[in-house]
């Protein structure tokens, strides 16, 4: 499937968060960044209001958010409940 | 402060909710089910209903899961409607909440198309009573 230009944008500031995420750890960790064409524009607190900032700012959609912080995402269990059809 | 009220399936708390774009946003809005996983930090989406719904990527998430280790996942944008119970009427309502949040995908299954995680459950009050009625409260 053809990659769209959110993907685009997401995978290009993905990579240039990863690349600079140890020299923010410390300063901004929990927080959210806003990325727009692989740079960090702003600091949230949440991320809703970081995407709504983005949503404002940008309105061709063209941003992505990353949560400053170097542990993964627990999707637990059910997230790989593949066909265990419930009655 | 809204509430929604189930009972459990097969000892799952399963819930109708409702899936679309962000806020301001046209497109589809989907009604589909969603297990409450306290076990899942981040609610995540179906593959399927993402490509449905046409949901824009926002984000990208190391994710890992019980049964893998960490990888990278794009996560969409969506906003989330809850079927609030009406405690005059008895009737349930409609309730988007007027926020965006992001979730990634996780595979598609015939069981549900929404695992609500903590990133949202944090956000109200989770109570189950004895003989598996349960409630959700919170006042996005």
């Amino acid at each position: 499937m053809e990659q769209t230009a959110f993907e685009t944008e997401v995978d290009r500031n993905f990579d240039a968060f990863e690349a600079g995420l140890g020299s923010i750890l410390g300063a901004h960790r929990g927080e959210f960044a806003l990325m727009r064409h692989g740079a960090i524009v702003a600091y949230f607190a949440d991320e809703p209001d970081a995407l709504a900032h983005g949503r404002l700012r940008y309105r061709d959609g063209i941003f992505s958010v990353q949560e400053v912080t170097d542990r993964p995402v627990d999707l637990g269990f059910f997230s790989h409940a593949i066909d265990s059809r419930i009655a | 402060m809204r509430s929604i009220h189930g009972s459990l399936n097969q000892l799952r708390p399963l819930i109708e909710v409702s899936i679309g774009p962000p806020p301001g946003a046209d497109g589809l809005r989907e009604t589909c089910l969603a297990l409450i996983d306290t076990g899942a930090t981040r609610t995540c989406l179906t593959q399927s209903l993402i490509g449905k719904l046409g949901l824009e990527a926002k984000a990208k998430l190391l994710v890992a899961s019980a049964t893998s280790g960490p990888e990278r996942r794009r996560a969409y944008g969506y906003t989330l409607g809850l079927f609030c119970s009406d405690e005059n009427q008895g009737a349930k309502t409609l309730y988007v909440i007027g926020a965006e949040f992001v979730a990634p995908w996780f595979q598609d299954n015939g069981n549900f198309q929404v695992l609500l995680g903590m990133d949202i459950l944090s956000r109200g009050r989770l109570s189950f009573q004895m003989g598996g009625d349960f409630s959700f409260e919170f006042s996005f």
